[in-house]
């Protein structure tokens, strides 16, 4: 297991690698994934059971990144564990690449591939309910956008979850406040969305999502209660790291012009 | 059919442990079977074929389940047909989506319940298999084929009583166009219940016209060389089916002929686009010249023009 000490640095370097990637091939959605890269660095660093040699091993725990628009992000972080070479994040969004914008399961590491929202969390609670019936011990994890709370096939799966009693699902909302048209409260609010998930029956908790003695103090607590899913509200700032793109709208598109890239890294390159 | 494939389905689960079904609560009355004996691979998902979709392409692909899903009409596939593209064919998992009630089966209860489309959307669905049976005896044998068959299927079921096609046994194949019935003046083919109007209409014009009719029980992917095989014999190809006029059963057989160049005539018989009528099926199958008779007396008229 990686270091508690370490981990700021992992969170760096994949941010610095995911900028490379969006720069180099201009393609969009940085501030999407800077909203979760602590997220994504605790759960493989810390928390999942799964590694590269564990890729294919039946009781390993599952992890589906629902908000598959956050891909740069994801596969820098798979590159930073070595679930694949970091000569591959090169190539990102080229012809040929494995790596593309959106997630795919062909790609070393993916459970499930995605980039149409609302479709990780009940491929989620359908592993969960296998993992269950077949009495195993894995536990599945999936990461939402909080945009994406506003499809309905979340509600019919954490209708089911509950129903079903899934203690083995923990389900992360990435809740950056922003979606792709604006403010998430503007548009749909949904400033109670932790009544809104203990009413369908999972036990929740809020969290920092860019502290990780928050978040390892939270996830080490799951399932927060027995007989429940686990939801986690990490609060998040869109575009984090980067001073001009945090909390902006604009960083859910835009790909950085060379003196925004040398900006970016600069203070990337300083924390 | 429905009946036949159940019981079939139970059987198979008897000796496969991988066999799951998820239903998306539908199937009073004949789903309990399953239900009561195997508990541990059924779920009912609710009134939520999303999720259900979804659900049973996670089951799949955590514990290597062969997970069926059961609804009826479009609900199990137009209904979640993103579920269907991105989570099952997209991944290729071992999920075969049953639906009840193909074309206007469920004549009564209107267009929100005609399945009348779903042949030319799933059959635009990668690694899709299709399966259409058209009687109980090979509503069975696909509950087989389509547990040996890796990847995604679609199995499109009419509800009950309907007649068996032959007397004989008789296995079949992927794609495999199988004869009912030989002649050498017309070839019928026909996928579904409506076959059984094919039969009669076969007998009606007997004497007259030399009526042969072919099923498709497996949809998609055809096979080829088999259907240019038999086609290229007739001088008239007829195809019949409880489907829109675009994509189904009629595009197939057209564009085969045209990619290998037959030169036989092809009649088309089909549901006008937008179909939304209300009547038993029999009524609705006369509104729409897909009788029996009307069948034998539109090839008829065909023949002597």
């Amino acid at each position: 297991m990686i270091k508690f000490n370490n981990l700021v640095k992992y969170a760096q370097s994949v941010r610095i690698k995911a900028l490379n990637c969006v720069y180099k091939s201009k393609a969009s959605h940085i501030g999407s994934g800077f909203s979760c890269v602590e997220l994504l660095v605790y759960l493989y660093s810390r928390w999942l059971n799964v590694s590269p040699s564990l890729a294919r091993d039946p009781n390993r725990d599952r992890f589906i990144l629902s908000k598959g628009h956050a891909a740069a992000v994801y596969y820098a972080m798979l590159a930073e564990f070595s679930f694949f070479p970091n000569e591959w994040l090169d190539r990102y969004c080229e012809i040929g690449s494995l790596l593309g914008g959106h997630v795919q399961h062909n790609v070393p590491g993916v459970e499930i591939s995605t980039g149409s929202l609302g479709h990780g969390l009940p491929i989620a609670v359908g592993m969960a309910i296998a993992a269950k019936r077949a009495q195993k011990k894995y536990r599945i994890a999936v990461l939402l956008s909080d945009g994406e709370m506003e499809c309905g096939s979340n509600w019919e799966a954490l209708n089911m979850a509950s129903a079903q009693k899934l203690d083995n699902l923990t389900v992360i909302v990435d809740r950056n406040g922003l979606q792709a048209m604006g403010f998430t409260e503007d548009i749909l609010p949904m400033d109670n969305l932790e009544q809104r998930v203990a009413a369908f029956g999972c036990a929740y908790k809020l969290i920092d999502g860019h502290n990780f003695q928050d978040i390892e103090s939270v996830f080490k607590r799951t399932p927060f209660t027995m007989g429940k899913p686990s939801v986690i509200i990490a609060k998040t700032i869109k575009g984090r790291g980067v001073s001009f793109m945090e909390n902006k709208l604009e960083w859910h598109y835009r790909s950085p012009d060379t003196v925004q890239y040398e900006a970016a890294m600069k203070e990337l390159k300083n924390i | 059919m429905r009946t036949a494939f159940l019981k079939r389905l139970v059987n198979l689960a008897r000796r496969d442990k991988r066999i799951c079904l998820v239903v998306g609560d539908l199937g009073f009355s004949v789903v309990e079977p399953f239900m009561n004996e195997f508990p541990d691979r059924f779920l009912n998902a609710g009134v939520a074929e999303q999720s259900m979709t979804s659900i049973a392409t996670g089951w799949s692909l955590a514990e290597n389940k062969t997970v069926f899903t059961y609804s009826l009409a479009n609900f199990p596939t137009l209904r979640c047909l993103e579920q269907i593209r991105n989570d099952c064919c997209g991944h290729n998992a071992n999920v075969k989506i049953i639906s009840l009630g193909s074309g206007i089966t469920y004549g009564q209860s209107g267009y929100s319940h005609f399945a009348v489309e779903d042949l030319a959307v799933m059959g635009a669905m990668p690694n899709m298999t299709i399966f259409t049976p058209g009687d109980p005896y090979e509503a069975e044998k696909i509950a087989d084929l389509a547990l040996q068959t890796p990847g995604p299927a679609y199995i499109r079921l009419a509800k009950n009583g309907e007649r068996r096609l032959s007397d004989k046994k008789y296995s079949f194949g992927i794609g495999e166009l199988i004869e009912y019935k030989s002649g050498k003046d017309v070839c019928l083919i026909g996928i579904g219940s409506i076959l059984s109007e094919c039969m009669e209409a076969s007998r009606l014009i007997e004497g007259d016209i030399s009526l042969a009719v072919f099923g498709l029980p497996v949809f998609k992917p055809v096979n080829e060389n088999l259907a240019v095989e038999v086609i290229r014999k007739f001088p008239y190809i007829a195809t019949v089916e409880e489907h829109s006029s675009y994509g189904g059963l009629a595009s197939v057989v057209g564009e085969i002929m045209s990619r290998n160049r037959l030169n036989s005539k092809l009649l088309k018989f089909a549901l006008p686009e937008g179909f939304d009528k209300i009547g038993s099926q029999p009524e609705l199958r006369s509104s729409c010249g897909l009788t029996a008779g009307q069948i034998a007396e539109t090839i008829k008229r065909a023949i002597d023009a």
